[in-house]
């Protein structure tokens, strides 16, 4: 299987230079369904950063929205630098 | 339904849904707006590269065209699976790029609706070689993320007296806003519509038991992400929990099922 020959290729190559970083995000990125966290709506949002500059949406946004999605990963990395 | 009707449209859906992620990405990089949030070069740090090498080695692995050209890749494949089916070379190039992508931003681009297409997509690949197995592994972990969300709301006090989903809509700073500001002042509604989260994900699993329950549950969830949308701007949550529709009413059938025939 090609996934298979090329997650164990990637290991190979980079596990002398990665440490658990990558281990950690394949970990919380595949199925962390007992760790809510990734699957909370509210969370994701980061919501509770106040802005004077909201990303106001239109219908179509429900299709593309890429600045509200950009800005959520703001606050998202704004929040994990922050500790909370 | 079948299961090859129901994974048939199940893999449409994803589709769609890859589809739209990747598009939104291409536009991103296109405007340099990707680099200004999350450089690459701080890629090595969030992902413990040891070494200089490491290092570089991520940096040129998520360059701009590498970036761009993957997701143009996806995209092909997108149309490739919505039209031809989930093949299993397919989906697992799908399953890896999108994993790829999700490493870009030290994990995942937008939370959870990033964790739930991998779980999509790896269920095309499970699926590829048995329909059923794909949509019952889908499935059961979209049931879960309900049951799981509405269990942790429903610990927490906020959420029953309605003040935290107040808070959450009025600190909202991605909205289609005029409906913002009229939920937002609708105090009388808070609480009503945090306890009808908490119970609708909370219960969600017992749904299942019935063909009646099931559909109104189905169609109850694509009003709640809508409103999430709506309220939060979480585009992607719609696409890629409407995406896992059909495998949870594969499950639904299966309950049935064994209900109406136990042995």
């Amino acid at each position: 299987m090609i996934l298979l020959t090329a997650l164990i290729a990637g290991w190979i190559v980079f596990l002398p230079s990665i440490r658990s970083g990558a281990a950690r995000v394949l970990f919380r990125a595949w199925v962390p369904v007992w760790r809510w966290r990734y699957f909370d709506e509210a969370g994701d949002t980061g919501c509770g950063h106040s802005s004077s500059d909201p990303v106001r949406l239109g219908p179509a946004a429900l299709f593309l929205n890429p600045k509200g999605n950009l800005r959520h990963l703001e606050n998202t990395l704004r929040d994990l630098e922050d500790g909370s | 339904m079948g299961a090859s009707f129901l994974f048939r449209e199940m893999t449409v859906l994803v589709s769609v849904a890859v589809f739209f992620q990747s598009i939104e990405l291409i536009w991103l990089l296109a405007r340099g707006q990707v680099e200004g949030v999350l450089a690459v070069r701080s890629l090595g740090s969030r992902l413990e590269a040891g070494s200089f090498v490491g290092r570089a080695v991520w940096e040129v692995l998520f360059s701009g065209w590498i970036f761009a050209g993957v997701q143009v890749l996806r995209i092909a494949l997108a149309v490739l699976m919505a039209v031809r089916g989930a093949g299993s070379v397919a989906s697992q190039l799908a399953l890896l790029l999108t994993f790829y992508s999700s490493l870009r931003f030290g994990g995942s681009f937008n939370g959870g609706s990033d964790s739930m297409t991998l779980i999509a997509l790896s269920g095309l690949v499970l699926g590829a070689y048995d329909p059923r197995a794909g949509l019952l592994w889908v499935g059961s972990l979209s049931i879960l993320s309900y049951f799981v969300n509405g269990l942790r709301k429903g610990i927490l006090r906020d959420w029953w007296s309605g003040a935290a989903l107040e808070a959450f809509i009025r600190s909202s700073e991605v909205s289609i806003v005029p409906v913002q500001m009229v939920v937002v002042r609708a105090r009388w509604f808070h609480r009503p519509a945090s306890i009808a989260v908490i119970l609708f994900q909370v219960l969600f699993p017992l749904f299942m038991f019935s063909k009646t329950a099931i559909l109104f549950a189905l169609g109850v969830g694509i009003l709640f992400h809508f409103g999430n949308f709506v309220l939060f701007g979480l585009n992607r949550f719609f696409w890629i929990w409407v995406a896992t529709y059909p495998a949870v009413a594969f499950v639904a059938e299966q309950i049935a099922s064994r209900g109406a025939n136990p042995l």
